[in-house]
């Protein structure tokens, strides 16, 4: 579980990364410009947000159904899961599962709100540039992949391969 | 009823209590500078006088984040003391932080930038301290409820003694206080995340940070179980501590801050929940 948050921890970092990119405007403009996707990317993306939220929506029934008894029979030993109502036991550990769900979904929600949020009667300014002229030449988003792609099909190879590992093991 | 009616006293005046706290703050620094400072009330001075300023932004996004910041940190506070779950207490307060963040990602200003680059870099070197705290509270307690740790017999100090050092190693990191303020680093990147916001929209984001300082007393008051003379006690410690360290001390940079934060006080948070599994 440690493992879990503090791994979650790194990762948001990269989260913050894309989110910025997607949210980033210049002074100039104050609306959002959306762009078209090819259908079998939009597609996917669609996809992905389904299984995201059938699965916080199923996670009462997926954790006690599927990942305990998966866990339990990994680990050799019973993992004590149940819900009763509103609420998850892990053990003696009781997870609240509506306030959970709504602080899941307040940060898209906020996201996506202030993607459309519109403020009157006040004045545009630039951004401050310490009164130098600065050429605006990075963004949030400054990673390039070019140099790890070749490294790509290695990793997942190794992926796989430590994935058929553990199954053996 | 009554039961409730502190909390929820709490929780209105938070801003004020947290306005009260930065004020005096500000006093107790510029005395331990030998200066006379600024009166005790001037931030809510500063409160008025931004709300009379003219109304700017940069973008309406980027304002809308800024104020959202305000309202979600104000909500983790009132789950926090309202008697919550621990662990959603941690991601609304993160949430509030990640809203702050990505405004400053949503300009194209060079200090929001690397302001909001830090603050993420900052978040990484805390919130990990921060759960293996709440686990560890969870191991003496049984529970992740701050209600029922509110009303702990034994204060959590007593066995969390390495945990309260961990959390007092943080705080800077936190309410960027000095040496770990590299978020908002006024000489390099000019207040960071907050410098594209103004009037109005500033008074969000600046309220936000009286809000951050109640948090962060009420997190210390928790290692005091139901004693509440300790937990002032703490608080006071905590208060002083805070300013003689942002007083004392010159900023490192981020690599130091993280390599610190995770070396350090990660390291002592670890070491208590072992103390408290293995007992």
């Amino acid at each position: 579980m440690i493992a879990v948050a503090c791994g979650g921890a790194i990762l948001s970092l990269l989260y913050f990364k894309v989110m910025g990119l997607m949210i980033a405007r210049t002074g100039e403009t104050d609306k959002p410009k959306f762009e078209k996707t090819g259908s079998i990317f939009s597609g996917t993306i669609y996809v992905l947000i389904g299984l995201i939220i059938l699965s916080v929506l199923g996670l009462p029934w997926l954790v006690t159904e599927y990942f305990a008894p998966v866990a339990a029979e990994s680990l050799d030993m019973s993992v004590p899961v149940a819900t009763e109502g509103w609420n998850i036991y892990l053990g003696t550990m009781r997870l609240p599962l509506v306030p959970l769900l709504v602080a899941f979904f307040l940060l898209p929600v906020t996201i996506i709100a202030a993607m459309f949020i519109r403020f009157k009667n006040v004045d545009r300014a630039k951004e401050y540039m310490c009164g130098e002229k600065v050429n605006y030449t990075f963004s949030s988003f400054y990673f390039s992949t070019e140099k790890a792609t070749p490294y790509f099909y290695a990793t997942g190879v190794l992926f796989f391969v430590a994935l058929i590992i553990v199954a053996l093991i | 009823m009554n039961d409730y009616l502190i909390p929820v006293l709490l929780i209105v005046l938070a801003p004020v209590i947290g306005g009260l706290v930065y004020g005096f703050e500000r006093v107790v620094k510029a005395r331990m500078q030998r200066r006379i400072g600024p009166p005790l009330l001037q931030p809510f001075y500063d409160f008025l006088k931004l709300a009379d300023k003219r109304k700017m932004i940069v973008h309406s996004a980027h304002a809308f984040l800024g104020i959202m910041h305000f309202v979600s940190l104000w909500f983790a506070l009132g789950v926090l003391l309202l008697g919550g779950d621990l662990i959603l207490v941690i991601f609304l307060h993160l949430l509030s932080t990640a809203l702050i963040i990505l405004a400053g990602y949503s300009t194209r200003s060079v200090f929001s930038h690397l302001g909001a680059n830090r603050t993420a870099i900052s978040v990484l070197a805390y919130e990990p301290v921060l759960i293996i705290i709440a686990v560890s509270i969870f191991m003496i307690t049984g529970t992740f409820e701050v209600g029922a740790v509110y009303l702990w017999d034994e204060p959590l100090l007593y066995k969390m003694p390495l945990a309260f050092v961990a959390l007092l190693l943080i705080l800077p990191i936190k309410l960027k206080k000095s040496p770990f303020d590299v978020a908002e680093a006024h000489q390099e990147v000019t207040g960071g995340v907050e410098l594209e916001f103004s009037g109005l929209f500033y008074e969000a984001v600046y309220t936000a940070k009286w809000l951050d300082y109640v948090f962060c007393y009420t997190l210390v008051f928790l290692f005091a179980g139901n004693n509440i003379l300790l937990g002032i006690g703490l608080v006071v410690f905590t208060f002083f501590y805070l300013n003689a360290l942002d007083n004392s001390t010159a900023r490192v940079n981020y690599k130091q801050m993280l390599r610190f934060s995770l070396g350090v006080a990660f390291s002592l948070a670890f070491i208590n929940l072992l103390i408290n599994i293995l007992s």
